[in-house]
């Protein structure tokens, strides 16, 4: 039973982000042979290697077999493309969009997101500088809901950077600013060197005038040139037909949901061999998103690295001549570890569990109405069988 | 009652089975007569099993498994739960006391709790017949 079944060491990487960026830099490093799938452009960062293969504007249409044997079926340039991989390491992000019906403002002259300010620093000089030169600009956080730690994060630049770069006079509202992230309790005390005024509001009253915008809150009213309002992040549009393909389990705020189990392990789906990392999972900014995506990584590593894999110490066995193909197996694994197939020696058509996929939860065994499953490796005592 | 010499604990090995063996290396053992029996996942619980102790003389069936929302099986505790709820309605039909089957959701870090209700189940249903 436990006969190691040789693997090889090629892993397919699902999205365009930064996160998915990382986790391929260092597969490669590792010396995996690296598929780099993504349904949008892919950032052209100088990653190129013989053992990595990219495939822009790529959308996922099905997905066979299980770890050490997945293949991912994708229409590429009204092509049909299979690919084979040992592991699968989603890493799709999230997507942005102003909540304009949250706040209730829309965008002009005087209300800014943070995306266009950033945009607006990245033009040349002078036009990057002088657009916010010796202007006080209020920096909104937290504004009915909480802002996403990726959002926060980026303010935190934004606010450094016009301070220093453009001299502006950068007041920084906030509610329930939480710095729990590496770094963030520094941060935002150069920010305070560099002159940004904290403010903490309960319930703030925001004016969008003619020519000025102006917050009121518990200590007073400050009145400024620019209001600047972070966006807020969701899951991509596609998350849950990926979801759907890949058969595993969203969790209730529509993103990808790791394991919640004790020792936790970066990434680890409900599916052997498949990963998720960085914002596609959590919410993050983009440094914490590349570390996941590198504890992602030596996951990947410590399933693949021997090139081997073996089953668990208890799996699954369906007798096929005793299956009445109900599929109550193949809806109730939690893991997708169960098919029905053609046993082809045998001539019949049963369920059958695949041995590497199996964590060997016996939730088929227990499920299966003819008990045509069998727990192989589990020990129970004599009385289970009956007296 | 003569008969009924034994508990039988069924529980996951990823929680109870955890914290079971965080308390056989601090010195702790299971009382006399409790008969541990471990499961790859609350998921793979039959109410046969459940059935099957009783048959072979249970006083009474401890049943834990990880709390829900923390199984590494997705939703092994619940069908757990589930099926030891099914048992005690069949057990109140034939006339057996209810609390002869217990559930409880566990984690690994709860080696006390642990300790505590094994030892309380033993002295509610084995210790008056024993001594």
């Amino acid at each position: 039973m436990s006969q190691a079944t040789p693997v090889a060491k090629q892993v397919l990487v699902l999205g365009a982000s930064s996160e998915a960026a990382r986790a391929v830099k260092e597969l490669l490093a590792l010396g995996y042979k690296v598929l780099w799938v993504s349904g949008d452009e892919l950032p052209s960062n100088g990653l190129d290697s013989p053992a990595l293969a990219k495939y822009a504007n790529c959308r996922l249409y099905a997905l066979e077999g299980h770890v050490g044997r997945f293949v991912s079926h994708f229409l590429h340039q009204g092509q049909r493309l299979a690919l084979s991989t040992s592991a699968i390491i989603v890493a799709t992000g999230n997507e942005r969009y102003f909540p304009a019906e949250r706040y209730g403002l829309e965008l002009s002259s005087l209300v800014w997101t943070t995306s266009q300010v950033k945009e607006q620093l990245k033009k040349p000089l002078p036009q990057s500088v002088l657009a916010f030169r010796d202007k006080r600009i209020l920096l909104l956080l937290d504004w009915s809901g909480e802002t996403s730690k990726e959002l926060v994060s980026e303010s935190f630049s934004l606010a450094g950077e016009l301070c220093e770069r453009c001299r502006s006079e950068v007041y920084f509202f906030y509610r329930d600013l939480t710095v729990d992230s590496p770094g963030w309790e520094q941060r935002t005390r150069e920010l305070r060197d560099k002159g940004v005024v904290f403010c903490r509001y309960g319930e703030p009253e925001v004016t969008v005038g003619e020519a000025a915008v102006s917050i009121s809150y518990l200590e007073g009213t400050v009145e400024g040139d620019l209001l600047v309002l972070p966006e807020a992040v969701r899951p991509r549009g596609d998350t849950a037909e990926l979801a759907e393909i890949l058969q595993v389990r969203l969790g209730e705020d529509g993103y990808f949901q790791e394991l919640n189990i004790r020792k936790y392990r970066a990434g680890l789906s409900a599916r052997k061999g498949i990963f998720f990392a960085g914002r596609c999972h959590m919410d993050c900014d983009a440094s914490e998103a590349e570390s996941d995506a590198l504890q992602v990584v030596a996951a990947v590593d410590a399933l693949l690295g021997q090139g081997a894999l073996e089953p668990e110490e208890v799996i699954a066995y369906v007798d096929p001549s005793k299956c009445i193909r109900c599929l109550t197996c193949v809806r109730t694994c939690p893991h997708a570890a169960v098919q029905v197939v053609e046993y082809e020696d045998m001539d019949v058509v049963a369920a059958r569990v695949d041995e590497l996929a199996c964590w060997g939860c016996g939730a088929c065994a227990s499920n299966c109405p003819v008990q045509a499953i069998e727990m192989v490796g589990q020990e129970m005592p004599a009385w289970v069988q009956g007296v | 009652m003569g008969d009924h010499q034994k508990i039988v604990v069924m529980a996951c090995k990823h929680s109870a089975g955890e914290a079971l063996r965080e308390l056989q290396r601090e010195g702790w053992a299971l009382p006399d007569g409790v008969e541990w029996v471990e499961l790859p996942c609350g998921g793979s619980l039959d109410e046969l099993h459940i059935l099957r102790a009783f048959e072979a003389g249970a006083a009474a069936v401890l049943v834990l498994a990880c709390y829900h929302g923390a199984c590494r099986s997705l939703d092994g505790s619940r069908w757990a739960e589930k099926r030891v709820q099914a048992i005690q309605e069949m057990l109140a039909e034939i006339g057996i006391e209810q609390d002869r089957l217990e559930f409880r959701n566990i984690a690994p870090t709860m080696p006390a709790d642990l300790a505590s209700w094994v030892e309380a189940l033993h002295r509610r249903v084995l210790a008056p017949a024993g001594e």
